[in-house]
């Protein structure tokens, strides 16, 4: 099998991810923070080394780490504890679902309204468009970091500093960048970074964070227990507990922990320098064949790469290359604006994603295989 | 000894981190009712012998905690 839909999560892990989630689960996971005996205490020791790694990772405060589920959840923490009732909210042009949604939430139910600025051109043309987008009323920008459809990278640290001569609380979606790229909230004025665990982090599913700038008291998204303060009918008014209510997932915390140990024992750079390689090898090999349909948003490579093959849909495609045992991913990514902008279509297109444990030799496969559905389905 | 009462378990492991950095033999407990005036919460013990270099630990690593009992 060869696993190419590394963007909607990576696949394989590293293999003591598995083994320290399992060791957790027969030996040592009580319910972290709830009690002072061994197995909670153990369980909060894990939890607390993984918040050191992601804080060590992202140049934060252990503490200003809260986990969620996901990057999703991540996000929407965020954005609806900085977003006040009536403001402006700034996206950018190719923001996936998980910050369309909720800003569209927002404008629906809190009277807030919200622009989007575009991605397209040079870093100082996109700065260009923030600040003409930007309005007496705007108090939040939300924008990815790397898109998941087309690889498209925004000038974080550029947008960052503008945010903070603004005043305007600035969110990043790092669910591609995150484990790819050195990303620093403090020097980059990030307020919040919501990540995955499960992406290039190399974690299980299950886990997610925000890493907080600074210590920010907003609005809550859930309320309920936190093992502190039970008498107390409102939410701790500090981090990371006011937005931890219930249980964390200690299996995918400690996994996540391994593989944040794994991953310091190889270069970030270099992961993304070789997956780099095998998005230009296989960008090469795709315009050799006159059916396929290249999208490409930018001039420099990444590790996501989508195409059509004429006359197809990428449903079809997609299934077609599952039955020669090639994952990939087709339809909208759950970005449908990237799409417009790609002109993908009806259907959208299949996208290939890569990761540290792909190799050329299966790029060539896959190469192949497209060539043979081409071959066939003239 | 002393305890250092602490917001949460973070913020106890913070706290536990910043006094094993000094060498300081410390342990995790939950707080006995009297101690809180919300309900559960979290400190760290350790012998009084140590308060000053723990002050001072804590401090240095910006530990937030509330107070310091002598039991």
């Amino acid at each position: 099998m060869i696993y190419l839909d590394n963007a909607a999560t990576t696949f394989p892990k590293p293999q003591n991810v598995s083994v320290e989630m399992a060791r957790c689960i027969n030996k040592y996971c009580g319910n972290p923070g709830r009690s002072s005996h061994s197995l909670s205490q153990k369980s909060a020791e894990k939890i607390y080394e993984t918040r050191c790694l992601l804080a060590d990772l992202f140049c934060a405060e252990a503490e200003n780490i809260v986990f969620t589920y996901n990057t999703t959840y991540a996000l929407n923490i965020a954005i609806k504890t900085f977003a006040k009732d009536g403001c402006h909210i700034l996206i950018s042009d190719i923001e996936h679902n998980s910050v369309l949604r909720p800003v569209y939430t927002l404008c629906k139910n809190a009277g807030c309204t919200f622009n989007t600025f575009s991605t397209s051109g040079t870093n100082d043309e996109i700065l260009g468009s923030i600040k003409r987008n930007i309005k007496a009323s705007t108090s939040l920008l939300i924008c990815t970091h790397i898109s998941n459809v087309g690889c498209r990278r925004l000038p974080i640290e550029e947008i960052g500093k503008l945010c903070r001569e603004r005043g305007i609380k600035f969110i990043v979606d790092g669910a591609q960048s995150a484990g790819l790229y050195d990303i620093d909230v403090q020097k980059m004025n990030i307020d919040a970074l919501c990540i995955p665990g499960h992406k290039s982090l190399y974690g299980p599913q299950g886990v997610g964070a925000i890493i907080f700038g600074n210590e920010y008291i907003g609005k809550t998204l859930i309320e309920g227990g936190t093992g502190i303060n039970s008498l107390d009918m409102e939410m701790p008014d500090f981090l990371p507990d006011r937005y931890e209510g219930g249980t964390l997932s200690t299996p995918a915390i400690v996994g996540l922990n391994e593989a944040l140990k794994w991953l310091k024992t190889v270069d970030i750079n270099k992961i993304r320098a070789y997956e780099e390689s095998l998005y230009s090898t296989l960008t090469e090999l795709l315009k050799l064949n006159e059916r396929v349909i290249l999208y490409e948003m930018n001039s420099y490579p990444g590790n996501t790469i989508m195409f059509n093959i004429d006359g197809l849909s990428g449903a079809y495609v997609g299934g077609l290359l599952d039955k020669r045992d090639i994952c990939v991913r087709s339809g909208y990514h759950c970005s449908p604006m990237a799409h417009k902008l790609l002109e993908t279509g009806d259907g959208g297109a299949v996208r290939v994603s890569f990761s540290v444990f792909n190799t050329k030799k299966e790029i060539y496969s896959l190469y192949e295989a497209i060539c043979d559905i081409s071959k066939k389905t003239k | 000894m002393c305890v250092v009462s602490v917001r949460s378990m973070t913020h106890a492991m913070k706290a536990k981190k910043a006094l094993e950095g000094l060498d300081i033999k410390c342990d995790i407990i939950k707080l006995e009712p009297y101690m809180t005036k919300k309900g559960c919460a979290y400190g760290v013990q350790f012998q009084c012998v140590n308060l000053y270099s723990a002050k001072d630990a804590l401090d240095k690593k910006s530990v937030k905690y509330s107070e310091i009992i002598s039991l």
